[in-house]
């Protein structure tokens, strides 16, 4: 059979020690890259600022900016919010971070992988966000805000949420990544570019989804805490 | 076959490096992205709104100067009126004074030129019968051969002139 001739191996990091700590190189490389593209894109756009008629990159910061001002503005009832930058920040860097896979960058080991194809980047941004949360609840309802966790099923309901946060974002583009692979090892040659292309158009509305989700949710959960009479 | 590390879904110490860029990306967006965005948002709704409020406000102006501009003509309008059929009145008036005179002025003279008629008739009359009482006179001394007492006779006479006259008249 020709499907046990193909060996695909996944999780596998360029792994450096540090001490105690190991770091997977390539996430951390590509989770640079992708930072550095949404800050320069952040500050291409800054030089550039106007109230008059924006230019089409301000024009994407305002609608995101806008579109998230209007959502924490449903859920906790104020624009100008902290939750705002968060939210924003999350959803560009998600977004960029995900579209980042579509360039080729090596096969079948990419060098600049998704950042979010590894557990690390979205246990890291779960844990950011639940932190958050759980500050924003404590800050508004104080030592009410602990009484909510002595019900137990409230207790694995905040426990699953960050977890989910992260798995979810995780599976999506760890697919995302897992299926170019296999579309490179399963197709006939002359198919494969093809095949990846449409893939990877589909994979950017998948990475644009998720990085709306994880902002969303996000936006929800803070929403929740801070929220009165739950 | 699928290969996977074993413990691919836990995470190791890129887990803090993560963190560290994620809050490198939050803290400059937040201080030095998202603000002038913000900002260029809030102003352009700010001057869309007085924009839309001056806009309004100058609408409500230019009604004000367009009502008054109208009242204005309107005036203006009724003054002409009032100036023509003044006009009109004081050309009639003129008109029928005109003709008056020109009607008194007719009658005048119509009223001399009979009046002068009349008395150069009477005069010529007068003459006439003067005249022709003396002729009647002269022509009966003639005629009866004696000297008529025109007061003895001034019947006769007068019945004489009296048929003339009416010859004449």
């Amino acid at each position: 059979m020709m499907l046990a001739t193909i060996n695909i191996s996944v999780g596998n990091h360029v792994v450096r020690h540090l001490g105690p700590l190991a770091f997977n190189m390539d996430t951390i490389l590509s989770t640079v890259v992708a930072g550095a593209i949404v800050l320069i894109l952040g500050f291409a756009m800054r030089v550039k600022v106007t109230s008059g008629v924006p230019n089409g990159l301000q024009l994407f910061f305002e609608k995101v900016v806008g579109d998230i001002q209007d959502l924490v503005e449903s859920s906790i009832g104020k624009r100008t919010s902290r939750l705002v930058p968060l939210a924003f920040s999350l959803f560009m860097f998600i977004l960029v971070a995900n579209w980042l896979s579509i360039i080729p960058t090596g096969y079948p080991t990419p060098l600049l992988p998704a950042p979010a194809e590894d557990v690390n980047t979205t246990y890291a941004l779960a844990f950011i966000v639940i932190i958050i949360v759980h500050a924003g609840g404590l800050r508004a309802k104080r030592f009410r805000y602990i009484g909510h966790f002595k019900n137990p099923l409230n207790l694995v309901e905040e426990i699953v949420k960050p977890v989910t946060l992260a798995l979810r974002l995780f599976g999506n583009i760890f697919t995302g990544g897992l299926i170019v692979l296999l579309i490179g090892a399963l197709l006939p040659i002359y198919f494969v570019p093809f095949v990846t292309v449409i893939w990877k158009l589909f994979d950017m509305f998948i990475g644009l989804i998720q990085a709306f989700i994880f902002a969303l949710l996000t936006i929800v959960y803070y929403g929740l805490a801070v929220e009165e009479n739950h | 076959m699928l290969l996977a590390t074993s413990d691919f879904l836990l995470p190791n110490g890129t887990f803090f490096a993560e963190i560290i860029a994620f809050l490198i990306v939050l803290f400059v967006l937040w201080k030095w992205v998202l603000p002038p965005v913000i900002k260029a948002m809030d102003d352009r709704k700010e001057f869309i709104r007085s924009s839309i409020e001056s806009a309004s406000s100058q609408k409500a102006e230019a009604e004000a100067y367009k009502a008054e501009a109208q009242a204005s003509i309107d005036t203006a309008k009724a003054e002409a009126r009032t100036i023509v059929a003044k006009a009109n009145a004081v050309a009639a008036q003129l008109k029928e004074e005109g003709r008056q005179r020109g009607q008194d002025e007719y009658d005048r003279l119509v009223a001399l030129a009979q009046s002068d008629i009349q008395q150069t008739k009477n005069k010529a009359v007068e003459e006439v019968q003067k005249d022709f009482g003396q002729l009647v006179i002269t022509a009966a001394e003639k005629i009866i051969g004696e000297e008529l007492d025109i007061n003895k006779h001034e019947r006769i006479i007068n019945e004489a002139i009296d048929t003339t006259s009416r010859g004449i008249g």
